[in-house]
């Protein structure tokens, strides 16, 4: 068993690295604990600036600085994984509404969009399966990219500069996926109908575009089937193109 | 065995295998476990190709609190995954009152931290069901010491029953730093249990401090250490460390070089002619 001392020694001394407050710490060499402040800081900060280049552009050197200070003395860092850290700063900016002190509501948006780009590049490899990259679109099941994440953004920060998106609040789709051959990452921005039928493809892999088009037809009030079917026949071929659709199953 | 960790930065060019050579490499599993797509293809691609090491940067053996099992789990699962030969971690702390720091802090050289370190070492071996060896750690300040650095780090090994990865830039290091005698302390550790060695350069910032930066080429002095330090041990895998200021691959190649005839003149020769 540690003794009680012995454990409030090593919480001030990992405290002191996070806040800088210098609390009942024996036996220290003169000078020597602020190197240690230094270098935690150096990777903390470092890790989340470097996944954030967008974030850190768009803010001023004050604001920045406030959040990363506040995220590392407030924020009980849990991941054991470094990289993955800054998917906590994002959370907890998100869950301190920092967006609305710093009067930034795009903010959250923006962050959210620069980690996925980490997450969805760093992913471990869904197993797809077999499948041909020959195929119907609308009658054989589609097999979808699941190296990626679908979400809804309220600013487009991913098709304009943060200083013009405030005016542009609203729904937008987005599907953040990694092309197989490369790893590199994509983002393609969508209407509310095909991430629609991208999720219905991806909860049910068994089953066709076909099975889909009368539910969406209702749900989105297009009366025309047949135009209908024509417009997502040609979504998925294009999509098969871009790699978001990876093939067909047989 | 002379090899090199793997980093992003060259590694094209250790598989293209021409300009860098180790014998094999380590991977850090908290930068590589549970990765797909371009870098998991490379990673797969390493293992294949070399004898894999595994070095632990945050399982934080010396924290206060509770092994994260859950986490434990995950380095099993990596260590079976990549057929890692030697898992090794630091005699540190990363995380305390909850938290990770996401730096190697000195534990208090005590004789509680010894029992308790301990046990959880023994902990992580009963887990993982294998052997691991601990780090000898470099370290700016001692923190509430009550024992000597060296018989801190013996008592742990030997109450854990765990091997000892040398670290011989970390013991120039902290010689260096807090006034010692390199050698001196390198004859009080359990040598009988090295079953893993680590090479580095390192950045001297002031009169009286050196920064274990794994940042420049190693030192001829910490060659001189590692010499002398060869020929007390029996052969093990020796490693070269770099984190950065990765332009010279050359240069790095002429390190594994040094290394490698450093020990082959004294554990080639004293091992053939046992």
């Amino acid at each position: 068993m540690l003794r009680p001392e012995t454990i409030m020694i090593q919480e001030n001394l990992a405290g002191y690295c996070r806040t800088g407050k210098e609390d009942d710490i024996p036996g220290l060499t003169p000078g020597r604990l602020p190197h240690y402040k230094r270098l935690v800081n150096n990777v903390v900060f470092g890790t989340i600036g470097q996944a954030f280049p967008i974030a850190r552009k768009v803010l001023n050197d004050n604001e920045w600085t406030y959040l990363l200070h506040n995220f590392f003395v407030e924020h009980d860092a849990q991941t054991p994984i470094l990289w993955k850290l800054p998917y906590e700063f994002f959370r907890y900016v998100e869950d301190q509404d920092y967006a609305s002190e710093l009067k930034k509501p795009w903010l959250n948006d923006l962050l959210w969009f620069e980690w996925l780009e980490i997450e969805v590049y760093m992913m471990p490899d869904h197993v797809h399966g077999k499948y041909s990259e020959k195929g119907d679109p609308i009658t054989d099941p589609v097999v979808v990219n699941m190296d990626s994440k679908l979400i809804r953004l309220q600013y487009p920060v991913h098709l304009y500069p943060v200083k013009e998106v405030e005016s542009k609040a609203g729904d937008y789709y987005l599907f953040v996926y990694r092309e197989m051959e490369s790893g590199t990452v994509r983002f393609l921005n969508l209407s509310p109908l095909y991430v629609r039928l991208l999720d219905l493809l991806m909860q049910d892999e068994s089953k066709a575009a076909s099975t889909h088009i009368p539910r969406l037809s209702s749900e989105y009030k297009l009366a025309d089937e047949e135009a209908l079917e024509r417009q997502i026949n040609n979504f998925i071929k294009q999509m098969l193109k871009s790699g978001l659709v990876l093939g067909f199953r047989k | 065995m002379i090899g090199l960790g793997f980093r992003r930065d060259f590694s094209e060019e250790l598989l293209a295998g021409d300009k860098l050579q180790p014998d094999f490499i380590e991977f850090a599993p908290e930068n590589w476990m549970e990765v797909g797509g371009y870098w998991g293809r490379i990673v797969k691609e390493a293992i294949e190709r070399f004898p894999v090491h595994a070095h632990g940067l945050s399982l934080s053996v010396g924290s206060p609190e509770e092994l994260d099992y859950d986490f434990l789990g995950r380095i099993k699962m990596f260590l079976d995954e990549f057929a890692v030969q030697v898992y090794s971690e630091h005699l540190s702390f990363a995380k305390a009152a909850n938290a990770h720091v996401y730096d190697l802090l000195p534990i208090p050289f005590r004789e509680d931290a010894v029992k308790h370190v301990a046990k959880r070492i023994r902990q992580v071996q009963d887990f993982l069901e294998r052997r691991i060896a601990i780090e000898n750690v470099s370290y700016y300040t001692p923190v509430a010491a009550e024992m000597d650095e060296a018989t801190f780090i013996r008592s742990i090994v030997e109450e854990a029953d765990c091997d000892l990865l040398l670290d011989v830039n970390n013991v120039y290091v902290n010689a260096f730093n807090h006034e010692y005698d390199a050698k001196d302390f390198i004859t009080k550790l359990p040598l009988e249990r090295v079953v893993y060695m680590h090479m580095a350069g390192h950045e001297q910032v002031a009169d009286d401090l050196i920064i274990d930066t794994h940042g420049q080429p190693i030192i001829d002095p910490v060659y001189d250490l590692f010499d002398w330090t060869v020929q007390r041990i029996k052969p093990v895998p020796v490693l070269l460390e770099r984190d950065f200021n990765y332009d010279d691959l050359d240069q790095m190649q002429e390190e594994l070089g040094k290394l490698r005839s450093i020990t082959k003149k004294h554990w080639e020769v004293a091992y053939a002619e046992a």
